[in-house]
């Protein structure tokens, strides 16, 4: 019997045991999100037992029917499926196809007995094995299962979790585990940042990140952090990172260090940094926060940049003259101060932030300043006004030819041979932002997370008014271009644009986005709700791959509209949408600028019982003006029924 | 609730307003500011890197090959990178008699066809140029071809970097799709050959 069938016997009698309740649901594991293996610390009582293991694992169907309509075909492309016309087949293809997928989540907790019931031990780790693939798939084909059909593999671990864990001390060794980023220790530079995406880099590149390990030890010398591993960020190198937190007198102290290996650089480079930084507050009010940043990254090196000049003065003709410099010690360094007061006699709450980072440390002098106002009793107004500007501007490419028939380059965009460079986070900008909150009951924040994100995961569950919204208003002008910039390709690593691309381009006046999030609660008891989202505006692609480009494929801006209505009623979810001129779902399609002129969906999905849940998708992608053809986003129609079994059991030892 | 309606209405007029605008019109076209119109004469097609703003296509499909564009070579580390090309003999699209990779003006080829061609005869130039070295199986030849692809050199046994070059008129350079090409083609008996590596370095078009 091959491996095939094997799995779907293994399914078929899961299902069996389903039917039968032989196992009994674990509630409390359900309610846990499906992405993270759980490193809760808990503690029990006296006679609760030691050793607490856990299985929950789910079977998951899924049907898929796909038609692509005439006119077009598609083929295969590594993982995912490249469209184009093809005016020779006067018919539609449709198709059907099967799937089934296992995942198991398996962890075992040791508990301390006497004074300290803390747990103790843990480890867990998410299984994923795979029964049958449907090719079919259309609307996401860029994923792990797709993968490993393609290997004719079957199982994969999702993520590994060993922690051991002391009142003074914690260890662990993970794999495939998100972890949050240090801006709450003090870390204004973020040098460690978040990385929480981890489905997503499965899914993307099939390995699991980050990976590495941590200790963590806490005493009168304060909180001590290290963490080190092949792979702590997504794309990049092998790194370690140290903090250690301390309290002198009213101020936090804080020193951070990381040590990253470049995987573009030279060989064996890292880029080292190391920041100190002190929070306080004067007054009950107020918050004062300084940071220090050194990064001493291709000091004395080489650089080039240019200034705007008459023509006589300029190089071959252009309007810019050409210089040579190197980067110095005090290119090194970065500043941050940020300042905020609350209940100031006009505004609710002011904060400003201004940074300074030199040519080394991130190129950039910055000011941000945020005033938010109550306008009446029920309406807040939030406004934040940014002016960022790098202190050497991108370099143009200065190139033989002409625009239609260009040659060599005699200056390209700075790239990974340089000391510093301007991208997306330090291009010179204005950016306005005016968020307007609705909400009759604040004492139940509108977001959960993060104020000013709006978006579905970021609503607060437990908003009590009857009707909410937010809407915001964003004007983004960047007056001028960038260097080249890095991205994660399609096989997981990071890369440089290449030198014959003019990085993002500048925009000529404001350009304006909108967005609105309302909730109007269907009753309380139950948080029966309708979410309607829309977005509508001008969005600019992420990289300038999409700018310029000799093929009539890539868009560099697009004027989207974005519409979306979704609900819950007892144990119904559902949701209706519809796009125009959109970004594609991947986060490769804005980089590369690829849209989907008109986007529909519909999905609903039913909680049938503790064991089981089903769900109904409809894609439909359409062209429509037959320009900026993406490859990967040509018209279809697609329809997904999923079931889900779960189980779920915990068995107490000793 | 006037309030209310009037945000709703506000809120509404705004997304029509963002919905209108064309967006290209929002952006600047940096590239006029960069053309000095001239030809010098000399393009460096490889030193470190690849420097044709195109890309690379392997043919007649991209089985039992690699490609580095970076590899350091171990006996001559002062050459920084060269790029390395390997075929191993065996089946490349249902045949075993040759493969290839060609430096092309178009990034991948998926973009071959819709990419624009160059018109390089304005750079006058006459020659490429450039630093090779192979080592070649039995009954295996190199050939390297470029821009103008019915004009090559052909090599039939394994040799050191060696300098090579080949030479053409510049008005044949009208509509070049290829700046470089480096073959494999296997002449022996056998169903297959073992294939071979080769090493290529400092890739000039020049007067």
């Amino acid at each position: 019997m091959n491996t095939d069938k094997w799995i779907r016997l293994i399914f078929c009698s899961f299902v069996t045991c389903s039917s039968f309740q032989i196992w009994q649901p674990c509630t409390e594991i359900l309610a846990q999100p499906s992405y993270v293996v759980s490193s809760k610390t808990t503690s029990l009582d006296q006679s609760d037992p030691s050793l607490v293991l856990t299985i929950d694992t789910w079977a998951i169907g899924k049907s898929v029917y796909t038609q692509i309509p005439k006119g077009w075909r598609t083929d295969d492309e590594f993982l995912t499926k490249y469209f184009s016309p093809d005016f020779s087949r006067p018919f539609s293809l449709n198709e059907t196809a099967h799937g089934q997928t296992f995942v198991t989540r398996l962890s075992g907790r040791y508990y301390g007995r006497g004074p300290d019931k803390r747990e103790k031990f843990l480890i867990a780790t998410k299984l994923k094995a795979i029964g049958k693939y449907p090719l079919n798939l259309l609307s996401q084909p860029v994923n792990d299962e797709h993968r490993l059909s393609q290997r004719n593999d079957h199982f994969t671990v999702d993520s590994l979790l060993v922690k051991y864990n002391r009142a003074w001390l914690s260890a662990s060794i993970f794999s495939g585990v998100g972890h949050t980023d240090w801006r709450d220790w003090g870390d204004l530079f973020d040098l460690f940042p978040e990385q929480f995406d981890v489905d997503n880099y499965k899914r993307v590149s099939g390995r699991r990140v980050p990976r590495g390990a941590e200790v963590n030890v806490r005493g009168a010398f304060g909180d001590l952090q290290l963490i080190a591993g092949p792979e702590l960020v997504w794309g990049n190198g092998k790194s370690a990172f140290a903090r250690w937190n301390v309290r002198l007198g009213g101020i936090d102290a804080a020193a951070f260090y990381a040590d990253e290996e470049i995987v573009w650089g030279r060989e064996g480079e890292h880029l080292r940094a190391a920041e100190i930084s002190f929070r306080a507050r004067p007054e009950k009010l107020s918050r004062l926060a300084l940071a220090v940043l050194y990064r001493p990254f291709r000091l004395n090196w080489p650089y080039t940049f240019v200034e705007e000049v008459q023509r006589g003065q300029s190089f071959q003709g252009t309007k810019y003259k050409i210089y040579h410099a190197r980067t110095r010690q005090k290119d090194a360094l970065g500043v941050i101060v940020e300042f905020e007061r609350a209940r100031l006699p006009f505004f609710f709450n002011v904060h400003t932030t201004y940074t300074y980072c030199g040519l080394a440390s991130g190129n950039k002098s910055e000011i941000s300043i945020g005033l938010e106002k109550m306008l009446a009793r029920s309406f807040n107004l939030d406004t934040e006004f940014t002016y960022r500007t790098p202190l050497k501007e991108p370099n143009p490419r200065i190139f033989e030819g002409t625009v239609d028939n260009s040659g060599p380059n005699f200056l390209s965009p700075r790239g990974p041979d340089d000391p510093f460079w301007v991208n997306a986070d330090n291009r010179k900008a204005y950016l306005l932002s005016l968020i307007l909150l609705y909400d009759p009951t604040p004492a139940t924040r509108f977001n959960k997370y993060r104020p000013n994100i709006l978006e579905e995961w970021n609503l607060n569950p437990l908003e009590n008014a009857s009707f909410a919204f937010a809407l915001r208003y964003t004007a983004s002008h960047f007056p001028t271009a960038t260097d080249l910039q890095t991205y994660v390709n399609e096989f997981g690593n990071r890369v440089w644009e290449p030198s014959s691309t003019f990085g993002l381009w500048p925009t000529r006046r404001p350009i304006h986005f909108f967005e609105f999030l309302g909730r109007i609660g269907l009753s309380k008891r139950q948080n029966n709700c309708l979410i309607l989202k829309l977005k509508a505006g001008q969005s600019l692609a992420t990289s300038g791959l999409a700018y310029g480009s000799n093929t009539p494929r890539e868009k560099p801006i697009t004027g989207l509209t974005d519409i979306a209505l979704s609900g819950k009623w007892k144990a119904v979810n559902f949701g209706v949408e519809f796009g125009r001129s959109v970004w594609g779902p991947e986060e490769w399609h804005r980089r590369f600028g690829a849209t989907i002129d008109r986007r529909y969906g519909a999905q609903v999905s039913i909680q049938t019982s503790r064991h089981s849940y089903l769900e109904l998708r409809y894609t439909r992608y359409r062209e429509v003006d037959n320009k900026y053809l993406a490859l990967e986003l040509g018209p279809f129609d697609e329809m997904i029924f999923t079931y889900k079994f779960y189980l779920a059991a915990q068995k107490g030892l000793f | 609730m006037r309030l209310l309606a009037m945000i709703i209405s506000v809120a509404l007029t705004l997304f029509w307003c963002g919905c209108q605008t064309t967006p290209l019109e929002s952006l600047r076209d940096p590239r006029p500011d960069g053309t000095t119109g001239i030809w010098t004469g000399q393009w460096l097609i490889y030193g470190d890197k690849l420097e044709t703003g195109g890309g690379l296509l392997l043919f007649p499909g991209a089985e039992n090959q690699t490609i580095d564009l970076a590899f350091r070579h171990p006996n001559k580390p002062e050459r920084g990178n060269v790029i390395r090309y390997s075929w191993n003999g065996q089946e490349v699209t249902g045949q075993y008699a040759f493969s290839g990779v060609s430096f092309t003006v178009a990034s991948n080829w998926r973009t071959y066809d819709i990419t624009p061609s160059k018109d390089l005869s304005q750079g006058g130039y006459r020659k490429v140029t450039f630093k090779a070295k192979a080592d070649l199986s039995e009954n295996t030849s190199v050939r390297f071809e470029g821009p103008v692809t019915s004009i090559g050199v052909e090599r039939r046994r394994s040799f050191d970097w060696d300098s090579l070059a080949t030479s053409f008129e510049p008005h044949m350079l009208r509509t070049v799709r290829e700046f470089f090409v480096i073959s494999f083609h296997y002449n022996g008996n056998d169903k297959s050959g073992q294939g071979g590596t080769v090493y290529v370095d400092d890739i000039r078009l020049e007067r």
